[in-house]
């Protein structure tokens, strides 16, 4: 059994209502997904709402389809990245935001505070570009380089052959360089 | 090679997804073409700070009995049926030592 037939039983057991097909389903992403909020949200707090309110909305949404699932894992992934888009919306975050508990996180880190605040202020810059793209290639992205999915089950996830889902890949990482140029060029003006 | 040869190619190259012959002659291009250089390099930073250098993540038992909660709330289908399952005298074998 290949692990998307399998992932599609357990979704079907789940709609006939069997709680032990839920909590396989978020046995095995619970993870993930979370490992995704984390580097989608400033606060492991924010991730945490942010992972869980994914799974409430991929359960729903695989409650209510018709057509056979394929695969849990991706929906759930493409899923966390608009949920922690519209909480880093909500929160209008700036840059950088530096609380005393995360200083002292960093400091247990071994890490300087100005490293750590570079690093943020990077990946917000990142994350933003990210969202100005077509919903389609932040998908790609979403699942090739944030999540790490291989190709193959890229391809699967979003209706694609593997060959197309590597050109949309490539044009996707084109597209996110040139609006992280774009907007640095932007700012240093 | 022509430089759309080579834009052609960084993609799967950056990916290590090219034959060996097709890296070699690759690599000497973007040895020779400054342009396509820094179209490779500028590609390879944009995956990998998209990858990011965070640790993996390991969701807390906390996590996991909240959003397991609101799931069950949101799901009383299989609420119902986990109430029925819980037992686990159920999964018991008949037999003692």
């Amino acid at each position: 059994m290949t692990p998307d037939s399998y992932e599609a039983r357990l979704v079907a057991r789940f709609r006939d209502g069997e709680a032990r097909a839920l909590e396989t389903l978020f046995d095995r992403y619970a993870d993930r997904a979370l490992g995704l909020a984390v580097r989608l949200t400033e606060t492991r707090e924010d991730a945490e709402e942010v992972a869980s309110e994914a799974f409430v909305l991929a359960f729903r949404r695989a409650r209510t389809l018709r057509e056979e699932a394929t695969a849990f894992g991706p929906w759930l992934f493409a899923i966390v990245r608009n949920v922690a888009a519209e909480k880093r919306r909500q929160l209008r975050l700036p840059t950088l935001s530096l609380s005393a508990p995360i200083v002292e996180q960093i400091a247990d880190a071994g890490r300087r505070p100005d490293e750590e605040a570079e690093r943020r202020a990077e990946r917000q810059a990142m994350l933003a570009a990210l969202e100005t793209l077509p919903e389609e290639w932040k998908a790609v992205l979403t699942l090739c380089d944030l999540e790490d999915v291989p190709h193959a089950e890229a391809a699967v996830a979003l209706g694609r052959s593997v060959a197309a889902t590597k050109s949309l890949l490539y044009r996707a990482r084109r597209a996110l360089r040139d609006q992280l140029l774009n907007n640095w060029g932007n700012n240093d003006e | 090679m022509t430089c759309q040869d080579a834009a052609d190619l960084i993609g799967p190259y950056e990916d290590d997804d090219l034959p060996e012959a097709t890296r070699r002659r690759l690599e000497t291009h973007l040895l020779a073409c400054r342009d396509c250089a820094w179209d490779a390099q500028t590609l390879r930073i944009t995956r990998e700070r998209l990858r990011g250098d965070m640790p993996d993540v390991v969701a807390s038992d906390a996590f996991r009995a909240r959003t397991l909660a609101r799931l069950y709330q949101d799901n009383p289908h299989a609420a119902e049926h986990a109430s029925q399952t819980a037992d686990p005298a159920q999964y018991q074998l008949p037999i003692t030592i």
